[in-house]
């Protein structure tokens, strides 16, 4: 399944990145801590947060997410929004609770990360 | 608390003495951690850049979060964060916040760090002092080097 697909089923909304929705999703990955991020995230998953600061643009592409998703409504902070825009990072937002995304993308089809 | 993270870069500065100071003002609501070297400084052009999470000095990379981390951790319950820093004149890191935050990021064991940084970088000397109202609890690794 790959990024437009996702954004269609769960009505995300894209605020950066857009180019790159043909991107295949490997599993999706919820943590508002950084350093976890960094530890167990995935290459090729969905990062789903409620950070908004920039440092989660950095983080994405250190470990090569596939996207960002901000849950419930959040929006990223300007400064974010505008390193995603310049790392070509895709930083999606929903207005559903974190729980609740992650269980329609788990129902999706996409698999947590395993250990 | 980020510590050991920021002291990497005391310690890459070439710094001889890194002091440590966390003070708590349960008056003010308010937690102050500082973090100064004498190591080799930096420009003002690169002081004002060392919270960007897309700078950083290490060669061969591009992104550096030790110092952008500890700055977001500050923004979050509501603190400062300050960056102070002149070439062959040490650094100056201080990261505030309030205290009964509720995002405020536990301390995390002290002990442990200060082991850390004393048996990984013997050839730097590492000065802790938390204040606490009138209870000071200091620790010098030289004391321990001469005892």
């Amino acid at each position: 399944m790959n990024l437009r697909q996702i954004v269609q089923e769960v009505r995300l909304e894209v605020r950066a990145g857009g180019s790159a929705l043909e991107t295949e999703v490997q599993g999706g990955y919820a943590s508002d801590i950084i350093s976890d991020v960094l530890a167990n995230a995935r290459q090729g998953t969905l990062w789903i947060t409620h950070q908004r600061h920039p440092n989660i643009v950095a983080a994405a592409v250190l470990r090569e997410v596939a996207a960002i998703v901000l849950a419930n409504g959040r929006e990223p902070e300007e400064e974010a929004l505008r390193k995603a825009r310049e790392e070509n990072v895709t930083l999606l937002v929903s207005s559903l609770p974190a729980y609740e995304l992650a269980g329609r993308l788990f129902g999706l089809g996409l698999p947590g990360v395993k250990k | 608390m980020h510590i050991l993270d920021v002291v990497q870069n005391s310690v890459r500065a070439e710094a001889k003495l890194v002091e440590i100071t966390l003070s708590g003002d349960q008056e003010q609501d308010l937690l102050t951690l500082e973090i100064r070297d004498d190591g080799k400084g930096m420009d003002s052009e690169t002081c004002a850049r060392a919270s960007d999470p897309f700078f950083t000095t290490k060669p061969g990379r591009r992104i550096g979060l030790g110092l952008a981390l500890l700055a977001q951790a500050a923004r979050e319950a509501e603190g400062d964060f300050q960056v102070a820093s002149r070439p062959e004149a040490g650094t100056m890191i201080a990261a505030s916040f309030r205290w009964s935050h509720p995002d405020c990021k536990p301390l995390g064991d002290i002990t442990a760090t200060l082991e850390t940084l004393v048996t990984a970088h013997r050839g730097v000397d590492f000065v802790y002092e938390q204040r606490e109202g009138a209870e000071i609890a200091r620790f010098d690794s030289r004391e321990v080097r001469r005892a």
